[in-house]
């Protein structure tokens, strides 16, 4: 047996079921975003931004594979949304009323809902880095490393947004707090965090690195809105 | 800084610190910070140490008419 699933499998009870809840949350999050992206890489703003997103896609599609690897080795739990995608055994009956996803049809609308979800989903793995469940921990550092360009995609694109008119400006930031506060309630990742360090499963400063990661993407952000 | 169509942007990328940047392509983007993201989610068939971009008007080349 591997040390990482001895760390797994000497897990209390609690830890378990309030790890494997968040892996869920973080899962399903990044299924979302993947789809999103998945959705707008025809049809993007330019060949670039298209090619970007299909990458960004990808490793969010990816990120969720790796949390269902941990949920189902380490967790022995289901894996969630593993047919987000049309894979080659369901592909024949696929069609936009049975995704599981609806695509934002507007791409400012896109970009900030998805950076929201993004920044909070990262910032809860930025948390994660110093989990004592090693495989999680390894995991979430290389997913938030892999995270930095989504996050400049997202806050650079937000920048171009500055030839809309101001109303739809001041719209889509207020769009990106109230896409903020859902990603929360989706990922309930700060009452979820704060369990953990009373758990003993994450370093005292987790939460505090939490909270400054976002912190820098607001700071970046209102850059961004000018 | 052009419109939103954007201007071209050449990109260099190195292996190593120790190599010469080379010059693997270009990417069109409305500012440096996201023609930079575009090169580093576009440009991923090599695992590149280091890269950067610099607007292709930035590049002086003499005309014929004017060597």
């Amino acid at each position: 047996m591997s040390t990482a699933s001895v760390v797994a499998d000497n897990l209390s009870a609690e830890a378990r079921r309030t790890i494997r809840d968040l892996l869920v949350a973080l899962a399903e999050s990044k299924n979302f975003l993947g789809f999103q992206y998945a959705s707008w890489c025809i049809c993007g703003p330019s060949i670039e931004a298209n090619i970007a997103l299909a990458g960004m896609a990808q490793e969010e599609l990816g990120h969720a594979g790796v949390m269902g690897g941990l949920l189902g080795e380490d967790l022995k739990h289901g894996v969630p949304g593993k047919d987000t995608v049309v894979t080659w055994n369901k592909w024949s009956d696929q069609s936009a009323a049975s995704a599981p996803f609806r695509m934002i049809e507007a791409w400012p609308e896109m970009i900030v809902a998805c950076l929201a979800l993004d920044a909070t989903a990262t910032a809860t793995l930025e948390a994660l880095k110093s989990s004592t469940y090693l495989r999680l921990a390894q995991r979430a550092t290389k997913m938030v490393q892999e995270e930095q360009f989504h996050l400049m995609f997202g806050v650079e694109t937000v920048r171009t947004f500055a030839a809309l008119p101001r109303e739809t400006r001041q719209r889509l930031a207020a769009d990106y707090q109230r896409a903020l506060g859902e990603a929360e309630a989706r990922l309930a990742s700060v009452e979820t965090l704060s369990r953990l360090t009373a758990l003993g499963m994450l370093a005292p400063g987790a939460l505090g690195a939490r909270a400054e990661f976002l912190q820098g993407v607001t700071r970046r952000l209102d850059d961004a809105w000018g | 800084m052009s419109g939103l169509r954007g201007q071209v942007f050449w990109v260099f990328a190195r292996r190593a610190q120790t190599d010469p940047f080379e010059h693997v392509g270009a990417v069109k983007a409305t500012s440096e910070a996201i023609a930079y993201v575009y090169a580093r989610m576009n440009y991923t068939e090599r695992n590149w140490r280091d890269m950067c971009v610099a607007p292709r008007e930035a590049f002086y080349e003499p005309t014929p008419e004017s060597r």
